[in-house]
């Protein structure tokens, strides 16, 4: 095969690209990354799995934590949420559903580059408590609310 | 798949607002009840988001994440010119990115 400018264009461009993406930590091998175990996210009881993504099951509440959600949500494969604190220092912010077949909907870790501010949209099984836990220097905060379900989800999950 | 990664990018006070939307179907591991086995379930399990190259935002997903995710966060100090790159990894080992420059 010769080798054409188009081709050869094209296999540097790829070539650089993967090397950047791995330099940058976008390819890192799966195992290489210091991941959860998986364990964590099918895990039963909250505190359990609370305790498995941030160390400790002990948290304070906070009205630092402002975590909004409609307490009465429609669909419930779809509930938008957002977490901002006014805390310094954020580590991670974590949104726990304690009705959910697996309790930690998602563990975010923040750089100081970030504002601590994370919104998006969640599945819930049944109506429970939301809680949202940003760990900042050491201690964990928190905010929780009551949210009412309508119709959707994944209920049958619980059978 | 870069296609799958939709980011939207809003200058304001102090920083920049990213709202990225991505496709993917998040289905939940769940029990079958006809067949009485688990059906696991195909759900994004690793999502990063990179400034200029650097991670900013890392996060762990559990299929708890609606279909179709949003997500959005905010960086402070970025601006016109600054790149900001999103990318996920699936359960299934399926994944994607996508890049925009801030304008």
């Amino acid at each position: 095969m010769s080798i054409t400018r188009r081709t050869f264009v094209r296999a540097a461009v790829t070539g650089a690209a993967v090397s950047t993406s791995f330099a940058a930590g976008v390819l890192t091998p799966r195992g290489v990354r210091a991941a959860l175990p998986p364990k964590t996210f099918t895990s039963g009881a909250p505190a359990d799995a609370i305790r498995m993504v941030l160390g400790t099951d002990q948290s304070v509440l906070d009205a630092a934590v402002e975590l909004d959600v409609a307490g009465m949500a429609e669909m419930a494969d779809m509930v938008p949420l957002s977490v901002r604190t006014t805390l310094q220092n954020v580590e991670s912010i974590t949104i726990v559903a304690d009705k959910n077949p697996n309790p930690i909907i998602a563990h975010y870790r923040v750089d100081s580059r970030l504002e601590p501010y994370v919104a998006t949209r969640v599945r819930l099984a049944q109506s429970c408590q939301v809680q949202a836990l940003v760990k900042a220097g050491g201690t964990v905060h928190r905010a929780a609310k009551d949210v009412e379900v309508g119709i959707g989800g994944c209920g049958d999950s619980e059978r | 798949m870069s296609d799958s990664i939709r980011i939207k990018t809003t200058k304001v006070d102090g920083g920049v607002v990213v709202r990225a939307l991505i496709n993917h179907p998040m289905t939940a591991p769940r029990m079958d009840p006809q067949l009485s086995l688990m059906v696991p379930g195909h759900f994004i399990e690793e999502v990063t988001a990179q400034l200029n190259g650097e991670t900013v935002l890392s996060g762990d997903w559990s299929a708890g994440v609606a279909r179709d995710p949003y997500l959005s966060f905010k960086i402070r100090q970025a601006g016109k010119g600054d790149v900001i790159r999103l990318s996920w990894v699936d359960n299934a080992g399926n994944s994607a990115s996508s890049q925009v420059t801030v304008s």
